[in-house]
This record gives C-alpha cells, sequence and structure tokens, in this order.
C-alpha cells in the first residue's frame, strides 16, 4: 500500500489499489513498523522521490514544459506510445511481485490474491496437515502480473485452483502463464460471497 | 526606426491550425498580452481544454498542462494550491466549460479558488463538427438541430456566468465580445483585471468571450462578426456581471 505512491510517484503513472468486499468491511489491528537508523536511511534513498524536470513550476530558466497526451501531427502519437511501452517493460522488469508459499515440493497450487489469499493460506495449512503437497502463489502485483511466479523452475506443480471473489478476473493470466502445461481449475463466488475453506479444500483434493 | 508592434513574448512563433477567421487567434494573443505586461511568462501555469484549443500549449510560450474534457479547473485547483505563488489559468470553451464541466466548475467556483479562467464562448461545438452546445442559441442552426434549437427539445442556452456570479465565492465575472476593435480592447481590459485579481488573491474570476466560428455558423468571417454583435449579445448581454 505505502509502496504504491512511491510507485506512482517514481514511473509517473496510476497505481491501483485493489480492495474487495471483505477488506472494506472488516477492520483489524495494524503495526506501523516506522523504520530507524540504517533502515530509515535506506528506506528515504529507497523513496526518494523521483526528480521531475517535467513540472509545471512556471518556465523561469528553461524552455516551458507542457504535460499531455495529445499529439495531432503524424508520427508523435506514435512515438508517445513507443515511449510508454518502454517504460511498461521496465515497470514489469522491475516491480512484478508475488508470495509463494511451499510452492518446491507442491504438486497442487492455490493462486489467490487479496482477501482469498489469506482463506487460501489456511486451506493450503489444512491439506499439507492431511500429507497432501499444496502451495500458494498470491499475487501481489496483478499488473505486472507475476508470471515467473508460475515458471517449472519456481513451481512445477501440475495442478492449479484459482480461487477469485469473482467469475475469474485473474483466472485467464494464470492460464496465460502456464501455456497449457497444467491443469488449471477455478473456484469463485461473487456479490458479496466468497468460497469458504471447506469448499476450496474439497475442490482442490479434487485435482 | 521603433518598433510598435510584436508579437508577444508568451505568444510561439507558429502557425495556428484554426479556421480563418476563429476567434481563438485573437483571445490567446489577449492573454499572452496581458501576461507579458503583468511580468508572469515564467510564473504562470496555463490549463487547457479539450476541444479546438486544447493545443493552446503549442501557441503560448509558457508551461501548460492538458485536462480532460471539462475538468481543466479541477486540474487548475491542483496546480494551484501545490504552487500557490504561481498564477494559474484556464482557457476553455463552452462545450468544456458549461456542458461536460459543469459540475468542476461550479465547485471550483463555489470554493472561491483563487484561478483565472478565459472562457471563450462560440454558443457551439467546433472540434467534433458543430453540434449543438448548452450555450447555442433558440433558432440556431446546427448539425444536432436541424431545425434550429427549440426551448421544449432543447432546453434554454446556458448562461453559465450569470449563475456562477450568484456564488460567493466568485468575485468577478465579465463578459465581452471579439467582434470590434473596441470591444477586444475592453476583453484585454477584463482579462487583465481577471489576472490581477489572482495576484491580489481576490479569489475566482471569470472572463467569458463570446466568440466567433464561421465554419460551424456557416458564414463568412465578417458576417459571423456581425452575428455576434447584433444576434448573439441579445441572449449573452454585455458588461460586468459581478
Amino acid at each position: 500500500m505505502f509502496s504504491a505512491f512511491d510507485l506512482a510517484d517514481n514511473y509517473r503513472m496510476p497505481a491501483m489499489i485493489l480492495g474487495d468486499g471483505m477488506l472494506g468491511q472488516v477492520m483489524e489491528p495494524l503495526r506501523v513498523r516506522v523504520p530507524s537508523g540504517a533502515a530509515a536511511k535506506k528506506y528515504a534513498k529507497a523513496a526518494l522521490l523521483a526528480s521531475k524536470p517535467w513540472a509545471l513550476t512556471g518556465c523561469a530558466g528553461r524552455k516551458p514544459n507542457v504535460v499531455k497526451s495529445f499529439y495531432l501531427k503524424d508520427g508523435d502519437l506514435e512515438e508517445f506510445n513507443l515511449r510508454l511501452q518502454k517504460k511498461y517493460s521496465l515497470v514489469r522488469a522491475k516491480e512484478t511481485r508475488y508470495e509463494g508459499m511451499m510452492l518446491k515440493d507442491a504438486d497442487l497450487v492455490l493462486v489467490a490474491y487479496g482477501t482469498m489469499a489469506r482463506i487460501c493460506a489456511a486451506v493450503v495449512r489444512q491439506l499439507r496437515s492431511e500429507g497432501k503437497k499444496a502451495g500458494l502463489i498470491r499475487p501481489v502485483t496483478l499488473w505486472p502480473f507475476p508470471a515467473e511466479a508460475f515458471l517449472p523452475s519456481v513451481s512445477p506443480a501440475r495442478a492449479y485452483l484459482v480461487a477469485e471473489m469473482s467469475y475469474g478476473q485473474m483466472l485467464e493470466d494464470v492460464k496465460l502463464a502456464l501455456n497449457g502445461r497444467a491443469r488449471v481449475n477455478f473456484i469463485g463466488r461473487a456479490g458479496g460471497g466468497f468460497p469458504r475453506e471447506e469448499a476450496i479444500a474439497a475442490e482442490a483434493r479434487k485435482l | 526606426m521603433r518598433k510598435i508592434f510584436s508579437r508577444p513574448e508568451s505568444l510561439r512563433n507558429a502557425v495556428t491550425h484554426y479556421c480563418p477567421g476563429c476567434g481563438h487567434g485573437i483571445a490567446h494573443r489577449l492573454v499572452a498580452e496581458v501576461i507579458d505586461t503583468l511580468g508572469l511568462r515564467e510564473k504562470v501555469i496555463g490549463v487547457a481544454p479539450v476541444g479546438c484549443a486544447v493545443v493552446a500549449y503549442d501557441y503560448w510560450n509558457f508551461d501548460c498542462c492538458e485536462a480532460a474534457h471539462g475538468r481543466a479547473l479541477a486540474v487548475a485547483t491542483a496546480i494551484k494550491r501545490c504552487r500557490p505563488d504561481r498564477t494559474v489559468f484556464t482557457y476553455q470553451g463552452d462545450g468544456d466549460l458549461a456542458a461536460i464541466g459543469t459540475n468542476e466548475t461550479i465547485h471550483a467556483a463555489n470554493r472561491g479558488e483563487n484561478l483565472t479562467v478565459i472562457f471563450v464562448n462560440n454558443a457551439i461545438y467546433g472540434m467534433t463538427g458543430g453540434q449543438m452546445a448548452p450555450t447555442t442559441l433558440l433558432g440556431q442552426v446546427t448539425s444536432t438541430t436541424p431545425l434550429g434549437r427549440q426551448a421544449d427539445l432543447q432546453g434554454y442556452p446556458l448562461k453559465i456566468s450569470e449563475l456562477l456570479a450568484a456564488l460567493p465565492g466568485v468575485k468577478y465575472v465579465e463578459r465581452r465580445g471579439l467582434f470590434s476593435p473596441q470591444e477586444i480592447i475592453r476583453a484585454k481590459a477584463a482579462i487583465h483585471l481577471a489576472f490581477d485579481n489572482q495576484l491580489k488573491k481576490n479569489g475566482f474570476s471569470l472572463v467569458e468571450l463570446l466568440s466567433p466560428c464561421p465554419t460551424y455558423w456557416g458564414m463568412s468571417p465578417v458576417a459571423a462578426m456581425d452575428w455576434i454583435k447584433d444576434t448573439m449579445v441579445k441572449e449573452f448581454p454585455l458588461g460586468r456581471i459581478k
């Protein structure tokens, strides 16, 4: 959440923080860890706001700046798009984030984000206690999507279960990342309902 | 030889994309002249609208920002609040300011933002092909009112300047026309006052300029100027509103 602001500032593009119906309704205690000493210095350096030679501050001592996305001349808009594509590639390379849980030896991997990820983590523990080798991939960034988490070297499992509080908004991303090398099932509910632990575990046992 | 007339420093040496007889060239120049006179070129930030004047930043020679359609005053609010020591203005047409941006316009005015607004009213949508605007006169033929605007079908011309003048946050509203040298001089004086108000932190100032659109009015440039003088001012009377 905090880094979303710094990322938006550094890359000069919007960062969207996704919530869901559960996150919007619940409260829980939160310990805010304020870094101190060397950690604070490191954070300050990392979060140092990007220099902004483009900023609109009045054109004293420089050529006028214009903040715009509209280009009339033939070819200019394409050039602008190519510049944006370069930036998107950089963001993909540097800012893709996910959390992997017990992937190395897993036969079956759950894939979930947000509220569903916490529920799925409990399901993974439940399945492990039954002797089933389950793991979890929790994308932290949905764009850029962490396709590398699905590489056989990271997650060799051949069976995946995507769990969402929707009818499958991430499902296609997972299928694209796996590119046919594994079986992908889905469980999801919408409109305020969410798959419970037992339902997910039952679905996972089928795989 | 003494030089008595030249291009303002705030205006670039550029060929504009405007149609022959369009009022934007005059309005751009007036804004540039006032900014030069007040010595603001290096301290000013302009916000361009969506509409024919979207590329105003290609013609002005100072910092400018684009805004989503109608949102110029919301963007200007942010710029001014981040940089209260800079002069910030919006330049908007009637489609931008009085149609899609009515919400942002009214709320920025009601908050009494210390901003200057140049509102160019040509009673029609120019960029998109001459459709009816909220400011279109009754009986005026446009591409979407081929029989002329009718009150029972399309409502009445929106007098947004009078509406805004009713708000306590608004300090200065004046309407001028760009149809004669005398009126253009008055328009410049009004623009000057609107910028001066901001420098004195007086609050929200707006100058409405009745401006010709010969292309979509289907008139010659001269006839378009006459139409403002003889017809448009009856619906939109000139003078200081507040």
